[in-house]
């Protein structure tokens, strides 16, 4: 089934954007969805709040170091946060589109609780970095030879892209 | 509702103790790889030096991690650099001097940018009287100059 992607600003202007993908047929993003599920004052509230302030944090400062944990292969840029694995079995998986650390693009996807031992095993989770794989493929492709300045600016405009589900 | 709204809801309601975990934590974090970088030390040497493999300093330094305080110590120990400071009268009073020289000087450069950026002359808003520059600090009205109330 091909459906299409588009992506709404979160954060922009400081040293990272931060994007969330969302289906075009649909009014929530993927990211919005993740954080409906965790409401403050629940269990897993304050992890995703930490995620929050955290993501808003770096939206404006940059990451000094290369701060996400690689899932699925390499070439897609798919990152998970947080990366304290003993602390928190929450996770948010994300592309990290360019390789600078200073300055980036974040697109935000959906997540929750790793409770397997690789997201692989777990249907949901594998659902949506294998989503995330299949934007990501399309957004490297389009991004190739772009400066970081044009790359980010390609967002900026109404971006749409389809993938096939 | 859109997903900065969103986002920006759920940051109001974020609690201070949150915040003020997560903004230590990335603080801390900063300032090790600032030390890094500032040695010439990769993660892998100061993995070395803690008997840590490198993911777990990857982990420390992700921004997200709740560091033990004996932990930080022995970091800021092996790296002869300070991370964390605690303070004591003499200190915050110093930095409360610090915090006053920076604001007066700061003052003064904008009183200098002004003084440079403005014409000679301007107009008081309430009386409407054009106005000359005596020095750095006061204006005349023109009026009082040419009736030679300023001749010293």
């Amino acid at each position: 089934m091909k459906r299409s992607v588009t992506f709404d600003i979160v954060r922009q202007n400081g040293r990272i954007d931060i994007l969330a993908f969302r289906f075009l047929d649909e009014h929530v993003s993927e990211f919005g969805k993740f954080l409906s599920k965790f409401p403050q004052g629940t269990k897993h509230g304050d992890d995703v709040d930490r995620l929050v302030r955290w993501l808003d944090k770096i939206a404006e400062t940059g990451c000094p170091e290369n701060k996400f944990r690689w899932e699925s292969k390499i070439k897609y840029r798919i990152k998970a946060i947080p990366d304290h694995q003993d602390t928190s079995k929450l996770r948010l998986y994300l592309i990290k589109v360019l390789k600078d650390d200073s300055q980036n693009i974040l697109i935000l996807g959906n997540g929750g609780l790793k409770n397997s031992r690789t997201y692989n095993s777990n249907y949901e989770l594998n659902s949506y970095v294998r989503t995330l794989e299949l934007i990501s493929e399309q957004i490297i492709g389009r991004i190739k030879g772009l400066s970081i300045e044009d790359a980010r600016n390609l967002f900026l405009h109404r971006f749409e892209i389809e993938i096939e589900l | 509702m859109s997903t900065k709204t969103l986002f920006d809801e759920r940051l109001k309601g974020i609690s201070q103790e949150i915040i003020d975990d997560v903004d230590d934590s990335i603080d801390i974090a900063t300032r090790i790889c600032e030390i890094l970088k500032l040695k010439n030390l990769s993660h892998r040497d100061l993995a070395d030096k803690l008997h840590k493999s490198e993911s777990e300093i990857s982990k420390w330094l992700s921004g997200l991690h709740n560091f033990t305080w004996k932990t930080l110590m022995r970091i800021q120990r092996v790296l002869g650099e300070p991370i964390v400071q605690v303070v004591n009268e003499e200190i915050l009073r110093n930095q409360d001097l610090a915090k006053n020289f920076n604001f007066i000087t700061s003052k003064l450069i904008e009183i200098n940018k002004l003084k440079s950026a403005s014409s000679r002359s301007m107009r008081n808003i309430e009386t409407g009287d054009e106005m000359l520059r005596k020095d750095d600090f006061f204006w005349v009205p023109v009026k009082k100059i040419e009736n030679n109330e300023l001749r010293n």
